[in-house]
């Protein structure tokens, strides 16, 4: 169990560096294999900073990896620990000096804090400049400016690994009429964010991207376009609860990709996750159609697998089993 | 599955002008640069282009071009109203995309495709378009989901044209998506090869640096020889050249002669054709921010050099990378602003374009060897700089003409806040004159042997000379010294001695003898010694004409005549 803020107990399990290194092997080339596009988080970086978690790249300074048992993924003091070296790996290259000094002193006291300096500086020079996974951060572009009308079009992107324990990232298209809701724009069409709306939606990362929509929608001067939720996660391992019907095999890893969208050039309302969704009870789900009509937007909920080669055929029956359809990569 | 009857390309124009679209390229393949800005656009963060060869029953078999994406997909909406519709985008004046016009995907027409095949999937529809080579399509609704778009260009032809085309394809890509910030896998699936087309974006050259003014806009620039010019849109390429005359305007021409750059910028866009990047408001934008790159690099420049001008060593590297440094500066218009010591001495020192511009104005020379000597070490300990380097005059002269370009930037600057400095600028007379005060000390510094006393048989005749001069320009003068040349080489008649220097020199040019400090005669001068023998019988013409030979070798104060003959009726 791993403690992320007191009081709150995150059920993680703990690899040994053999079962981190067959871990960290598989989330890469499951990324990998994802082909995520720009409404999901990062894959690429995510592969690359979950390469600091391998026992070859730490050289055994840190003592296995902890998985949380929610979303199979390395926990949230994982990916902040992997961030907080790379951070800090200049530094620490400066501070221990020259490395032929460090191996000759490793090699007069081979048991001593020496070894563990050499291993660590070999440790900082391999990760310094390792791409960061945003845990956090949002971004605003100017899409478009008509200063005539006094309308703004932002497309808005928060990565967040939220404390649900999956990566997220919001994808938003918006219009702003008039001033400064979401961000001001300069003479140079450059986006200056407004603190309160970085609060509010850091506020709602973990609902849905329909509640995000009407959310937006209800606050004055804001026209939403799009609001698009991709997950990444959870992750299904051997050892993990899966969801009824899927059976992981054994050393497999089932990576789960979601995408949530509302948006106003949606076709039609469609539900193709084979997931279950955070259910509303029948009066709010009819306030939420009211709402959507009103507002112009329709819901598309998706989601994709990437598995072994061996368990492709498995996983879409599963989905058919849900009533779904869904992209399959095998890897 | 639902099959859509037949539909055609829409445009509200005639088919001419869709003809003219189909071709609006000079190199046909460049619509697969097309198909990749459309990917790119989709939000995919990789793309996969691939070709195969599907045999035929005979000779000829079929070409496939794959261009495979991961991005947001088409539903029927979009494959209705925007794809086969022209000039439909919604794109336009989208600062977060590439495409504008909603022309690109006809220009595959271009390659005279038997068919095209495109696979997409949005918002749970998933859809096949099959486009006929008449450019009609029919459109299928499918089962199964697809993500992103594929799209299969199908292409007659034998496998030499297989092979070709393959070939124009990886070029095209590497021509116009190098840069891309997306990945782009190209796999020629009958050679077996696969690469990724994304390269590094970065320029080699000198002072090199990658400067990023704010979000969304980047430059590649360095100092080179033969610079090239780039423009990218999200790493697609907009315009490519080496003439900086087809892509900036006049006044930027000049100061880009040896600054090359690549610019990524979600400003740039291409013009309809593609073939140039748009002159607009947002264009302006990036070459204010080129103006701010570039003269950070040429702070860059001098600060490398003042580090190089300050190592105790040089390598031959250094030598090497300080010509060029000093060469790239000397281009730069603001050359000579810096205080910066980039000026390397003999031995050691180093000293600024404001110490050599001074050193200038108080002697008309600087001195410059490329081998330290013994005099050269004399005249340093004495405070008098001598810079590494060639003067003119020799086929290697290094580097006296960038040294003369900072050193006009200097005076430039420091004279134009003067109406006489910017005359003086304005004619760049400046130029010539230090140009040629740029000089070996050993032609200025001459070896000669300095008499402790005036001998004897001498002493009345300069006295009587020094006489003509102080009285005729009512100036007091320290007294004559005499020497003896000691090389066999001619010594003019009169040097100089500078006092903190027991060492004698040529007079300076344009620079008053009497101001130069200590006159000294060569007394072994075959003018001087036709003088000595005239003092004996006309010593006041002897004296006027000692006097005058001073002024004569100087070439000034010639208005003076009169003043020095009446001065020297006075001897006795």
């Amino acid at each position: 169990m791993t403690e992320l803020l007191p009081g709150a107990v995150i059920p993680s399990r703990t690899l040994s560096d053999d079962q981190a290194d067959l871990y960290v092997d598989s989330f890469r080339k499951v990324l990998r294999a994802a082909r995520l596009n720009s409404h999901y988080p990062d894959g690429r970086g995510l592969a690359e900073q979950a390469g600091v978690f391998a026992t070859h790249v730490h050289r055994g300074l840190h003592k296995g990896l902890d998985i949380d048992e929610r979303t199979g993924l390395p926990t949230y003091k994982e990916w902040t620990r992997a961030q907080t070296d790379i951070t800090l790996a200049a530094q620490q290259l400066v501070q221990l000096g020259s490395r032929e000094l460090l191996v000759k002193k490793a090699a007069q006291h081979p048991d001593s804090a020496h070894s563990r300096n050499l291993a660590r500086y070999d440790y900082y020079t391999q990760i310094n400049g390792t791409q960061l996974v945003p845990l956090g951060t949002m971004n605003v572009a100017v899409r478009r400016v008509d200063r005539q009308r006094q309308l703004a079009h932002f497309h808005v992107v928060l990565d967040k690994l939220d404390a649900s324990g999956v990566f997220v990232r919001y994808s938003i298209d918006v219009a702003q009429h008039g001033e400064s809701a979401i961000a001001s724009v300069d003479g140079r069409d450059l986006a200056n964010q407004s603190d309160n709306f970085h609060a509010l939606i850091y506020q709602f990362t973990s609902l849905d991207s329909e509640f995000m929509f009407v959310k937006l929608a209800s606050m004055a001067g804001l026209e939403v376009e799009r609001v698009i939720k991709g997950t990444v996660g959870p992750f299904f391992l051997d050892w993990m609860q899966a969801p009824e019907g899927l059976t992981v095999a054994p050393g497999g890893v089932v990576g789960t990709f979601g995408l949530d969208m509302a948006a106003v050039d949606v076709e039609a309302t469609r539900n193709n996750d084979p997931f279950p969704s955070s259910s509303n009870d029948a009066k709010t789900r009819a306030t939420y159609v009211q709402v959507a009509n009103k507002l112009g937007y329709r819901v598309f909920k998706d989601r994709k697998f990437v598995c072994p080669h061996a368990m492709v055929g498995d996983l879409r029956a599963f989905t058919q089993s849900r009533g779904t359809k869904n992209v399959v990569y095998g890897v | 599955m639902s099959i859509d009857p037949q539909h055609a390309l829409q445009t509200v124009s005639s088919d001419a002008v869709v003809d003219n679209l189909v071709t609006q390229f000079a190199n046909s393949w460049d619509c697969v640069r097309e198909l990749v800005q459309n990917c790119l656009d989709a939000g995919t963060t990789r793309i996969d282009v691939w070709t195969e060869y599907l045999p035929g029953d005979g000779f000829e078999g079929t070409i496939a071009l794959h261009v495979d994406d991961f991005g947001d997909g088409m539903d029927e909406n979009i494959i209705d109203n925007q794809l086969t519709k022209l000039f439909a985008s919604s794109k336009e004046g989208d600062l977060t995309k590439i495409g504008k016009f909603g022309i690109g995907f006809v220009s595959i027409f271009a390659l005279k495709p038997q068919g095209v095949l495109l696979h997409t999937g949005r918002g749970g529809e998933y859809w096949e378009v099959l486009f006929h080579a008449d450019r009609t399509f029919s459109k299928t609704r499918l089962e199964n989901p697809i993500e992103g778009t594929q799209i299969t260009l199908f292409l007659r032809g034998d496998r030499n044209a297989y092979a070709e085309a393959a070939k124009q394809v990886r070029s095209t890509l590497k021509k116009w998506c190098k840069y891309s910030e997306t990945e782009i896998v190209f796999e020629d699936r009958e050679a077996n090869t696969s690469e990724v087309i994304n390269e590094v974006f970065e320029l080699f050259g000198i002072g090199g640096a990658l400067i990023s003014p704010e979000p969304g806009t980047e430059f590649a620039i360095a100092f080179q020889d033969e610079p090239e010019y780039e423009f990218f849109n999200r790493g697609l390429t907009l315009a490519t050249t080496k003439i900086a005359e087809n892509v900036l305007v006049e006044a930027r021409v000049q100061r880009y002669r040896h600054i090359g750059f690549k610019v990524k910028s979600r400003y740039l866009e291409h013009t309809l054709s593609r073939d140039t990047v748009l002159r607009d408001d947002n264009y302006q934008t990036v070459m204010h921010y080129l103006d701010q790159a570039a003269k950070q690099i040429s702070s860059n420049l001098v600060v490398e050099l003042a580090a190089l001008a300050a190592k105790p060593r040089w390598t031959a590297d250094d030598l090497i990378g300080y010509g060029q440094r000093l060469r790239f500066l000397a281009t730069q218009h603001d050359r000579g602003t810096s205080n910066l010591k980039i000026f390397r001495g003999l031995h050691g020192e180093a000293y600024s374009a404001g110490d050599l511009f001074r050193a200038w104005q108080a002697d008309g020379r600087i001195l410059m060897d490329d081998v330290p000597t013994e005099l050269s070490e004399r005249l340093t300990k004495a405070k008098i700089p001598v810079i590494f380097g060639k003067p003119a005059g020799d086929s290697s002269a290094f580097p006296w003409y960038d040294l003369t370009e900072i050193l006009l930037g200097y005076a430039s600057k420091h004279a134009s806040s003067t109406i006489k400095g910017a005359v003086i600028d304005f004619f760049s007379s400046y130029r010539e004159r230090i140009a040629k005060g740029l000089i070996s000390p050993r032609q200025v510094y001459i070896p000669v042997s300095i008499d402790a006393h005036v001998p004897a048989n001498l002493v009345t005749f300069l006295k009587a000379a020094h006489y003509v001069l102080c009285r005729g320009f009512e100036t007091p003068m320290a007294p004559f010294t005499t020497i003896t040349p000691l090389d066999a080489a001619p010594v003019p008649i009169f040097l100089v001695q500078q006092a903190r220097m027991g060492q004698l020199k040529l007079p300076p040019q344009n620079n008053s003898l009497r101001q130069a400090g200590d006159i000294a005669v060569n007394r072994e001068h075959p003018h001087f010694l036709l003088l000595l023998r005239l003092f004996a019988v006309e010593p006041q013409i002897a004296a006027y004409c000692l006097a005058k030979a001073l002024l004569l070798q100087d070439d000034r104060d010639l208005a003076m005549d009169g003043a020095l003959m009446n001065a020297a009726r006075e001897i006795q």
